[in-house]
């Protein structure tokens, strides 16, 4: 990962209001789910051939796979992707930029 | 067959290079935050925007050629991937891609150039030399660069195989016991569709070989490992039915290509 680097964290409630104006509310989720934004730059034509070849290795969004989270070590052993596509710029031979999104995949 | 062209240069194109890989997921999201997902795999392309700078006539002639010859985004062509590694299962050569004669012994799990153990050893158990090659679909007369690994016990002479029907072309190299990249380039005056690189070794000879790699460019690139998947896509097509050039000076063009594939 790089700088700038952004990482989130998402929970997921459900709050039913009544007439009395008093509030329930549960959580859909188990745990949060991370997310990580990597942007990457200058980066040399064998490592971002690598990068793209592990998007299509995994079948894009269809793979799981651990990561590692860079802020703090802590290992998610179920991630995807989040998008469909990858696009990898190569603007010179030790220049090439990319980008994808982690998502922690909840249970 | 059509080809795209290569420069003048030897090159495919010019930076930037865009590359896109696009999937398609069928996904159905829980309200748990659990997801299902399911790869369609028919449906993954592979997109290249290519960006042209200071072209000459003939070189713009030698795309619009294709262009009008393929019928804007009707027909197909064969793509060299600039990009990319035109070999495939650069690290595993005991695959069926690779052809090897049969007292050529292929075997794997040797330490390689990059600190892993995925190398190949190369043992000629023959009376006379024995190669091992892989054949791609590229055309035989553009200009390509070939690299790989090479290292041996004791000095040996190997030779870098690049061969199509009714032509092969021999580079002698010689191994030592570090590791060292050799590489031969050029092309073949043959005009044939299918071209093939390999090694070849002397009798009684024993070489670890790793990471071979094949551009269609004049210079080797970094290496880049492939597995089931090279960069030569036999079914590309133009994105768009409209080809703009703008000339910019005599001589002096410039365009942006959109090319798309399926990559299965």
């Amino acid at each position: 990962m790089q700088y700038p680097a952004q990482r989130s964290v998402e929970f997921s409630t459900t709050a039913l209001q009544f007439v009395d104006g008093s509030e329930q509310r549960f959580c859909n989720y188990q745990a949060p789910l991370h997310r990580w934004v990597i942007r990457l730059s200058l980066l040399d034509q064998s490592e971002l051939q690598e990068f793209q070849e592990f998007f299509r290795g995994i079948a894009g969004p269809a793979g799981d796979f651990a990561f590692t989270d860079p802020w703090d070590g802590t290992n998610y052993p179920s991630c995807s992707l989040s998008s469909d596509s990858i696009a990898g710029v190569l603007a010179g031979e030790w220049n090439g930029q990319t980008s994808i999104t982690v998502l922690e995949n909840g249970s | 067959m059509l080809y795209y062209p290569q420069l003048t240069t030897g090159a495919v194109t010019q930076f930037p290079v865009t590359r896109s890989i696009n999937m398609r997921t069928v996904g159905n999201q829980l309200s748990s935050g659990y997801t299902i997902r399911m790869a369609d795999t028919g449906a993954q392309k592979i997109q290249w925007r290519l960006q042209y700078s200071s072209l000459t006539d003939g070189e713009r002639s030698s795309i619009e050629s294709l262009f009008e010859a393929s019928q804007g985004q009707l027909d197909t062509f064969t793509f060299l991937d600039p990009a990319d590694n035109l070999l495939m299962w650069s690290e595993d050569w005991t695959q069926t891609v690779w052809t090897a004669d049969p007292l050529l012994q292929v075997s794997g799990g040797v330490s390689d150039a990059l600190g892993g153990d995925d190398a190949m050893q190369l043992t000629n158990t023959a009376q006379t030399t024995q190669q091992i090659v892989q054949n791609t679909n590229g055309p035989s007369g553009f200009v390509y660069c070939y690299s790989v690994y090479l290292r041996s016990g004791v000095p040996t002479t190997v030779q870098l195989v690049v061969t199509a029907t009714g032509q092969t072309v021999l580079t002698a190299v010689t191994t030592g016991s570090s590791w060292s990249r050799a590489t031969a380039s050029g092309s073949l005056s043959v005009q044939e569709e299918g071209v093939g690189f390999g090694v070849q070794l002397p009798a009684g000879a024993q070489v670890e070989a790793f990471g071979a790699q094949v551009e269609a460019q004049p210079g080797a690139g970094l290496y880049k490992k492939t597995i089931d998947l090279g960069g030569v896509y036999s079914s590309t097509r133009f994105s768009s039915d409209l080809l703009l050039v703008t000339a910019t000076a005599p001589n002096q063009n410039s365009c942006q290509i959109n090319l798309i594939s399926n990559l299965t």
